[in-house]
């Protein structure tokens, strides 16, 4: 079962720096993943979708975070996300929903950090038809590009505002390999990069039963046309 | 020694405020609210209790801010406030991620900083 792209919501943070922020995301899938990036030394201390806490994927810790958490069987329609960290900082983020997601979500985790106008960083997948979601902080507000076939849902470039710097993108990987995940922009500047890999749904029992059925009616068949065959024969011999 | 004169303000405690951006212009428009109408919204069902604002639509809530006496109940630009032992500051002229500090209070004489204390952090 493929994993399928439902909404995605992108917040620019609020217009001070806080220990909490809380967003909507209108949630139509059974499966949830959001982001947060900030750029002072605090940590988080819970991210809830509508009440639940979620459970945190991968989480980079340097002189700017990122960070990924994910949820199963959300409670549909618009809810609220509440990001709660030990201390004050700019906040942004940013909630995806999908479906087809595995009862044990979480493959590969990967984390970077560095300086430069164009962050990568590899994750090596688990399984194949996976989905790999990153979040990366960078300390700028140059207009930011994903890379390759990456699909972004999270653009917090504004010059005029609080917090610029957070992204988050997806990337659909057909087979279980070595993928990167990589962003440009303009002016060199430190960053922080957090990947995490949700992998798809295996085929469910029904399914495989049904093929069981199929093959032993075949065995059966073939097996009452020899024995007629073979008792024919030892007539004539007699 | 760059000296940068500064306005103090008087700390009120945590403040929560509702953030929304006008439909028309894009401007954003900060309401404060209460500690228990911001905790409201992270219950289950805490949606129902999302601010509305006509002609604006809501973005985020947030909370965990330094409340001082201004309109608003948020520092300007060259601002501080006294906060125990440490003067919280909201400088000018600095990238969004640098232009709020926490020195200690004795680095403010006579509402006035030395900001080289930024190149220093």
């Amino acid at each position: 079962m493929a994993i399928t792209i439902g909404n995605t919501t992108s917040t620019r943070g609020p217009a001070a720096e806080a220990t909490t922020m809380t967003f909507s995301h209108n949630s139509n899938g059974d499966f949830l993943v959001v982001t947060a990036q900030w750029f002072r030394s605090v940590t988080p201390t819970s991210y809830t979708y509508n009440g639940t806490s979620m459970t945190q994927a991968v989480y980079i810790n340097d002189t700017y975070d990122s960070v990924i958490y994910y949820l199963a069987s959300p409670t549909a329609g618009a809810n609220n996300a509440v990001l709660t960290l030990s201390g004050t900082s700019g906040i942004t983020g940013s909630a995806i929903s999908l479906t087809g997601v595995n009862a044990s979500p979480l493959g590969s985790t990967n984390t970077a950090t560095g300086t430069s106008n164009a962050p990568s960083t590899s994750l090596t997948t688990t399984a194949a038809n996976s989905i790999i979601v990153d979040s990366i902080y960078r300390n700028n507000n140059n207009t930011c590009t994903a890379g390759g076939s990456q699909i972004e849902f999270q653009d917090n470039t504004d010059l005029a505002y609080g917090t610029e710097g957070g992204m988050a993108s997806y990337l659909v990987c057909t087979t279980a390999t070595s993928y990167s995940m990589s962003w440009s922009y303009a002016s060199s500047t430190a960053w922080s990069h957090a990947l995490a890999e949700f992998k798809e749904a295996t085929a469910s029992g029904p399914t495989n039963l049904k093929s069981l059925d199929t093959n032993v009616k075949a065995n059966i068949k073939s097996y009452n046309t020899n024995v007629i065959a073979n008792v024919k024969s030892i007539n004539t011999n007699a | 020694m760059a000296e940068k004169k500064l306005i103090k303000r008087k700390y009120l405690g945590v403040g929560y405020m509702h953030q929304f951006r006008k439909n028309d212009t894009g401007e954003t428009l900060l309401v404060p609210c209460t500690e228990i109408e911001y905790n409201k919204l992270a219950q289950k069902d805490g949606s129902k209790f999302n601010p509305v604002q006509d002609g604006y639509t809501w973005e985020c809530s947030f909370g965990g801010t330094y409340k001082v006496d201004t309109p608003s109940t948020l520092m300007g630009e060259d601002e501080y406030c006294i906060v125990g032992g440490d003067a919280v500051i909201i400088l000018s002229g600095k990238p969004i991620f640098e232009r709020m500090k926490i020195v200690p209070k004795e680095a403010i004489v006579d509402d006035k900083i030395d900001t080289n204390l930024w190149q220093l952090q």
